[in-house]
């Protein structure tokens, strides 16, 4: 009888606890998330590298890690992207930018083909709102390693560049 | 010495009769005190809602998980989501109400510029709908494409809207072209959007809502030329009168981003158009205490 006891009072206050925590969890953890897809061949995570790529570089505003969902708002995922993460600027006020794809065999290709269309639309969108974000556009890095290829869209590009190499060396 | 230990056992097992029920009588306070407090807890998370905290202050983690967990918080709040305010008059800006929830916008579409880009960007409303473009305006909405079709085109924000069919719209576009447009011509494209979205969406609740300030000397400093908070005001007037003709509705939330001085603050902001994830909230919370009620 008493371990019958013991045991409902255990089971009634794990379901307690549970009760405590059962809250809306986007309290905790909503805004910017891992675009991580599952199955990832990556070596490097590309939340990773980018987050490293965006502490190396200075920006003229707060950035951010967008969400998966949103991202294909600003890119037409080709087939064979399985890791990705970008960074904008969430109040629209720069262009700047900081995107890292993960692609197996053979689509990094497709993918700088969709990187170039992002860049000419972001110039379209600029040219008349904010046309001196446009050098920054005009002077975007496009840089390429392996199955990874990055879009850096700040003043100085040079130091996330360099991050990336290194990382993928 | 048997009898002895039979006699022991027997003791040792009556005193420890005598301390389990006050143990299970404590152990049962407890738990129902635990679970009306866990209760108490998501009563109160679904009436205030905090779920759009600072975007800095959030961790990273899946979006797929955090999808499924506004949308299973989202149906709890939805019972208490609903206002239950009386009628609101047209041609004057909608009077506060009691709070909604986060849910109420999951309906919801969100119409405008780059300002409006950044809900969707700082993840504030997971699952409402955002259709808004850097540089749209009140001009060239009706023809720009800038919205995926998910099929590799591209389509006008109107299109989209049309193929989601929202139970509320909410509207935010001008600031851009205001100084070129001034507010008369300014309004009167608003008017077309607005009769536009009328047209479309006939059993929608339609919501104007005003233009924000700016911080004129960071704004002049950074767009090279000059556009004043008065200016907005006075376009933010005309729109009330027009969404009062249109019998959609009026929302000032730019009474919640002004300071003392009637400008968006300079702490908050890099361009002095552009706000900060703070101020995001402040729009947000605003709309939350400012709805009209659903037919």
């Amino acid at each position: 009888m008493k371990k019958i006891l013991a045991f409902s009072l255990a089971a009634l206050l794990a379901l307690s606890m549970t009760a405590c925590s059962g809250g809306d969890e986007s309290s905790s953890s909503g805004g910017s998330s891992s675009s991580t897809p599952s199955a990832s061949t990556a070596s490097v995570s590309a939340a990773d590298l980018a987050k490293q790529m965006v502490d190396a570089t200075t920006f003229n505003d707060e950035m951010i890690q967008i969400s998966e969902d949103v991202v294909p708002n600003y890119y037409n995922l080709p087939d064979g992207v399985d890791d990705y993460c970008v960074y904008l600027c969430p109040t629209g006020a720069t262009v700047e930018e900081i995107s890292v794809f993960h692609l197996t065999d053979g689509a990094v290709a497709d993918m700088r083909t969709e990187i170039e269309r992002h860049v000419d639309a972001r110039t379209t969108e600029y040219e008349s709102y904010r046309p001196e974000e446009i050098p920054k556009l005009d002077n975007a890095a496009i840089v390429e390693s392996g199955d990874y290829i990055a879009v850096i869209i700040a003043d100085d590009t040079a130091p996330a560049s360099q991050v990336f190499e290194d990382a993928l060396a | 010495m048997p009898q002895d230990r039979r006699h022991h056992k027997v003791r040792r097992n009556g005193g420890g009769g005598d301390v389990f029920i006050p143990v299970i009588i404590i152990l049962l306070v407890i738990t129902i005190l635990s679970l009306i407090i866990a209760f108490a807890w998501q009563k109160w998370q679904d009436i205030y809602d905090p779920d759009y905290l600072y975007p800095g202050d959030r961790s990273s983690s899946s979006s797929q998980s955090e999808s499924s967990s506004s949308e299973a918080s989202s149906s709890s709040e939805e019972s208490s989501s609903e206002p239950e305010s009386s009628a609101v008059a047209f041609g004057q800006p909608v009077p506060e109400s009691e709070r909604v929830a986060s849910a109420y916008f999951d309906d919801a579409v969100f119409i405008g510029d780059s300002l409006t880009t950044g809900i969707q960007l700082y993840n504030i409303l997971p699952d409402t709908t955002v259709l808004a473009s850097v540089g749209i305006n009140i001009n060239n909405i009706f023809t720009n494409e800038v919205i995926s079709d998910g099929n590799g085109g591209q389509q006008t924000i109107l299109d989209a809207a049309k193929d989601i069919q929202p139970a509320k719209i909410y509207t935010m576009l001008g600031t851009n072209g205001l100084k070129g447009l001034g507010p008369e011509e300014t309004v009167r494209y608003y008017r077309q959007l607005v009769q536009q979205l009328k047209a479309d969406h006939p059993d929608s609740i339609i919501y104007v809502q005003s233009l924000m300030p700016i911080n004129e000397e960071i704004f002049a400093a950074n767009y090279g030329y000059e556009l004043t908070n008065a200016e907005i005001d006075e376009c933010n007037e005309l729109l009330m009168q027009m969404a009062g003709e249109e019998e959609v509705y009026f929302v000032n939330c730019a009474e919640a981003i002004k300071d003392e001085n009637g400008e968006l603050p300079a702490e908050f902001t890099t361009d002095g158009l552009h706000f900060r994830g703070e101020y995001y909230n402040k729009w947000i919370d605003y709309l939350k205490e400012h709805t009209v009620p659903e037919a």
